[in-house]
């Protein structure tokens, strides 16, 4: 084995000469004045220093750059919008797919590191927007946009973009979680519509008696769900900053979805990849999933029944979690960063906005958006009026740090629910807790 | 000597021809349901052929996204790679073979070494050197961790060690530079194996997913693989005749390669004799 | 002499090394130095923790269960794919016409990608739609949910991978067995040995450097599959098909912290390499004269 040994020695060779030149290379810039990189056609200017109040004032004088680049999570990235937005301003959009929250979290990120971002980006409020803010590269949005869209705004939805005391980024594309049910069959069982999670459980287990289908099913981005239920049960996976998903009300809502997926057998266990699709071919009876999805399930379903959408249950309380995404600037020069703000407010026109939720099932964001005629069509579906009602229960948490910890280590949690019937769920939950509290410790955007 | 006909033979042909029905059977499938309407695809009986010949989803699944920039640029970056491959693997592969040097050993082991890592393992560092380099969103950028593979070395060394040595020594005398040699003797007598690396490159890289993906965040600089995931997760319901329509776009310029150019890469594989 | 050689060795050597160093070489070193760190890429430098994320990593379930995941899928694949494939070689040894179209076909799935055979194969796997259970159905069997139970996803994923991959084997083991001298064959007729003998007493022996060279392949190719289980199942349901390299990249890339996964990357490394060092001690089994 001589071979190997004389390997091993110039590994260990070569590791002590890198370790000594890569320490200091390629680290991400903090929020300390740096000069900025650009990634469309402007000029690299020298540093915008660190974001102040003083800087939307800045920008009033400023000329915007010609052409910026613009991350979606839409595949046509709003081509039409961007189109009549060039018209307008002669401002250019370079507008690219990038897949869905997930991929733009892993692009951005990856974008941070090797600086190289876009103007805007719509970003998920999922997870990630901590990280990339405390990295320096987004821009809080109450610095930028003008006050009359900020005050617009329907106030739940601040509550979860608001980090640090600050608004980071501004909302665009919302939703919230509903409760899809089949109408057609409901009404031929004399199936009531379930208001609370107990009353959910119960339903199913109806449904699965008296048509033999599955009952109810959680869309691929299931631990939303979950998170909405927690909420509703007034807690949240961080309460004044600790963990706290080791509690009775989380351990409840475990025991739910165990009962429907492995007592009950309600619930196919672990198929949420293909719940939607389950659900519009009348396979399961209720889906609990996004408003915004109203559209394509309309489509997908067709003719084969009538789709009804009833308020996301209640377990103790109402407080409904937001969904979707908004739209975050980046760093860059002032040029890029006045026609990003342009951009920005041209897409929160509350024509657009309301033709957007008439489009898809996405809420409208803004009072004014809410004040226009395409929006009372949109009202004229009583489905939609039911989203509407929902509104006012909008609540939730701040995004934090450990968003992505904790929508994975819930994933796990919710899949181990579903496939093994021997989970110990307080030990389970002790474990997420302390996991969070590690994260926490560690996290470097706290200092 | 005439060909008996036994029950052994029967036998023989009966199994080939149940296990290639059950490896062609994906094929076959996502080629007929990429004819399908969508409802079609989603009932329980089963039924292989379409019951209406659906054209559109091609359509559909080309319009759905730049495909005919995704082909051109994964031409591209598959030719940069065929290139770099054949080139540099063939002049590792001669050294190592025909040529005694210090620290031969090492060097080999090494890249034994080199073989093992995961692409998605050097991602970050791939990543970060590409964008220092100004390679991002570039046909260079993407094919960048596809220039070099330690198989193909291997693959290449097999087919020069078989070169008998007289003709180099021959070609030595007559008063060539080793590296003449190589370029003289040893290639025109690896036309085989050259083919082989030739085809396996192109289709490293063209297969290749996860790295284009990395380096790559505007659409016309995208790749075919990454079109096809991204039509097979969009937030709003996969269409899965159009994601099969998408599939056989793309399997099938390699399909029809391999099938034409079968005969070489079988050929290669079998004859470098891997020992 | 020697240095002419020296030179022209550098030369023909120096750009698949270079290239080799920059993008798999340098990677490693990069992981190797952030293993002792913890950074999430983003926010502020790396931060050195010493061995704190390889102490983490060895008392963390899930890492032991991605380790297990890894085993358990080498040890399906590699003896399924390699013994399916000599088979079919075995099958396929005469030089007819009709052979070659089976060639051709048995190696066909080897060069498809694996995101479009992976969208191919969600479709066949689906617990109400798929084909499989629709074949299942017609055979009186029980659906089974192949990609969505802890038992079978894993499985699911080996036999798609052992589809893609048994041809390839196969044509493999041709070149080797088309190799073996027919008098060794017929020698061994006239003493009396019958076809199924010959076979496993001569060509089994003599095709053991292609075995060997397979094995080794084989199993750093279990390390490394990505793709497949990043498309279809997640590493779902429940861990079940996090490997190790899954692992790594979610902990890496969906947690951001890249010390860690860094962590993991060496991990694998090693265990490849160790796995490598103990089967070339087998390599006294190898018969490699023909």
């Amino acid at each position: 084995m001589k071979k190997k040994l004389v390997y091993a020695a110039a590994v260990g060779i070569f590791s002590s000469i890198a370790l000594m030149g890569c320490s200091s290379s390629e680290t991400a810039s903090t929020t300390a004045a740096t000069a900025a990189q650009t990634t469309a056609g402007g000029t690299s200017a020298a540093a915008s220093s660190e974001a102040d109040t003083t800087a939307a004032e800045d920008l009033s004088e400023v000329q915007p750059a010609s052409e910026i680049t613009f991350w979606s999570t839409k595949e046509d990235c709003f081509s039409e919008l961007c189109a009549e937005f060039e018209a307008e301003t002669g401002i250019k959009v370079n507008a690219t797919y990038m897949g869905g929250y997930d991929d733009m979290v892993n692009k951005v990120m990856a974008g941070i590191a090797g600086e190289n971002l876009p103007n805007v980006a719509q970003l998920g409020q999922r997870h990630g927007l901590a990280q990339m803010y405390d990295s320096g590269w987004l821009l809080p949005v109450e610095d930028y946009i003008s006050e009359d869209i900020l005050e617009d705004i329907l106030p739940g939805f601040w509550k979860r973009f608001t980090y640090k005391d600050t608004k980071v980024i501004l909302p665009f594309q919302n939703s919230m979680p509903m409760l899809y049910y089949n109408k057609t069959l409901f009404d031929e069982n004399s199936i009531e519509i379930p208001t609370t999670l107990d009353e959910v459980a119960a339903t199913a287990k109806e449904i699965k008696d008296k048509t033999g289908i599955y009952g109810v099913t959680l869309n691929s981005d299931y631990p939303w769900y979950f998170m909405a239920l927690m909420y509703n049960s007034g807690t949240a996976p961080l309460v004044d900053g600790q963990p706290s998903m080791n509690t009775e009300a989380v351990k409840n809502i475990c025991q739910k979805i165990q009962q429907l997926a492995v007592t009950d057998q309600t619930m196919p266990a672990n198929q949420h990849a293909t719940a939607q699709e389950d659900f519009c071919n009348g396979n399961i009876g209720m889906l609990m999933t996004s408003c915004a999805s109203y559209a394509t399930i309309q489509n997908l379903v067709g003719d084969k029944f009538e789709v009804g959408i009833a308020m996301f249950p209640e377990v103790t309380t109402m407080d409904i979690t937001m969904g979707g995404n908004g739209l975050g600037m980046f760093k860059s020069t002032p040029e890029e960063e006045k026609a990003a703000t342009m951009f920005i407010e041209f897409m929160l026109d509350p024509q657009r906005i309301a033709e957007g939720s008439l489009n898809s099932g996405y809420v409208a964001v803004t009072n004014a958006a809410t004040e226009t005629e395409t929006y009372q069509t949109y009202l004229e579906d009583p489905n939609r009026q039911v989203v509407d009602e929902q509104l006012q229960y909008l609540g939730s948490a701040a995004v934090t740090p450990v968003d992505s910890l904790v929508w994975n280590e819930v994933m796990d949690l919710i899949d181990s629910l579903e496939a093994d019937p021997e989970i110990n769920i307080d030990e389970r939950l002790a474990e997420i807790d302390t996991a969070i509290a590690d994260y926490m410790s560690e996290y470097a955007g706290n200092e | 000597m005439k060909k008996k006909f036994t029950w052994k033979v029967l036998v023989r042909h009966l199994v080939l021809i149940a296990c290639a029905a059950v490896i062609l059977f994906p094929f076959l499938w996502m080629f007929f349901a990429s004819f399908k309407e969508e409802s079609e695809v989603f009932v329980e009986d089963f039924h292989l052929l379409p019951e209406t010949w659906r054209f559109q989803n091609y359509l559909d699944a080309w319009n759905a996204a730049p495909f005919g920039s995704f082909y051109i640029n994964s031409i591209k970056a598959a030719l940069i790679s065929v290139v770099c491959q054949t080139c540099f693997c063939s002049m590792a592969a001669y050294a190592f073979a025909k040529i005694e040097f210090a620290g031969k050993r090492l060097l080999f082991s090494l890249m034994l070494a080199m073989m093992i890592l995961p692409e998605e393992a050097a991602i970050i560092p791939n990543y970060l050197l590409a964008q220092k380099l100004g390679l991002v969103n570039t046909s260079f950028g993407i094919a960048m961790t596809t220039l070099v593979s330690v198989f193909n070395i291997f693959l290449l060394r097999q087919t020069f060690m078989s070169i008998p040595n007289d003709l180099i020594q021959s070609a030595r005398l007559d008063g060539c530079s080793m590296l003449q040699v190589f370029r003289h003797v040893a290639v025109p007598n690896a036309k085989g194996s050259m083919a082989t690396v030739a085809l396996l490159s192109f289709l490293t890289s063209w297969n290749n997913y996860m790295w284009p993906y990395m380096v790559t965040d505007q659409n016309q600089y995208r790749t075919l693989q990454i079109g096809l995931k991204y039509l097979i997760k969009p937030d709003a319901g996969p269409q899965w005749p159009m994601i099969m329509a998408a599939s056989t776009i793309i399997l099938l310029p390699v399909m029809l390669l391999f099938v034409f150019l079968q005969k070489y890469f079988v050929q290669g594989m079998l004859t470098s004799g891997i020992k | 002499m020697k240095k002419t050689n020296n030179l022209s060795a550098f030369i023909l050597l120096f750009p698949a090394f270079f290239c080799l160093f920059l993008f798999n070489f340098y990677p490693i070193l990069r992981n190797f130095y952030l293993s002792f760190t913890s950074w999430d890429m983003v926010t502020g430098d790396p931060r050195f923790i010493g061995l704190e994320n390889y102490q983490e990593m060895f008392e963390s379930r899930d890492f032991w269960e991605s380790v297990v995941v890894t085993v358990k899928y080498t040890v399906m694949y590699v003896p399924v794919t390699m013994l399916g494939g000599f088979l079919l070689a075995v099958l396929l040894k005469s030089k007819s016409k009709l052979n070659i179209l089976y060639r051709t076909i048995f190696f066909s799935p080897y060069v498809t990608s694996m995101v479009a055979m992976s969208a191919v194969f969600l479709f066949i796997y689906h617990p109400q739609y798929g084909t499989l259970n629709t074949i299942l159905g017609y055979l009186g069997i029980e659906p089974v949910r192949w990609l969505n139970t802890k038992d079978t996803a894993l499985p699911s994923l080996v036999m798609m991978n052992c589809w893609k991959s048994i041809g390839f084997c196969a044509v493999i083991y041709l070149g080797t067995l088309l190799n073996v001298s027919d008098d060794l064959k017929e020698a061994a007729q006239i003493d009396g040995a019958n076809s199924l003998q010959t076979l496993l007493h001569i060509e089994v022996p003599l095709v053991s450097p292609t075995t060997f060279m397979l094995v080794i392949m084989l199993t750093i190719e279990c390390f490394k599959v990505f793709t497949q289980i990043n498309v279809m199942t997640q590493g779902g349901p429940d861990g079940a098909t996090t490997n190790l390299l899954t692992y790594m990249f979610s902990q890496a890339f969906e947690q951001f912290r890249v010390g860690y996964g860094g962590a993991v990357a060496i991990v694998i490394l090693v265990v490849v390499l160790v796995i490598n060092m103990i089967q070339m001690l087998f390599e006294r089994f190898v018969n490699y004269d023909i």
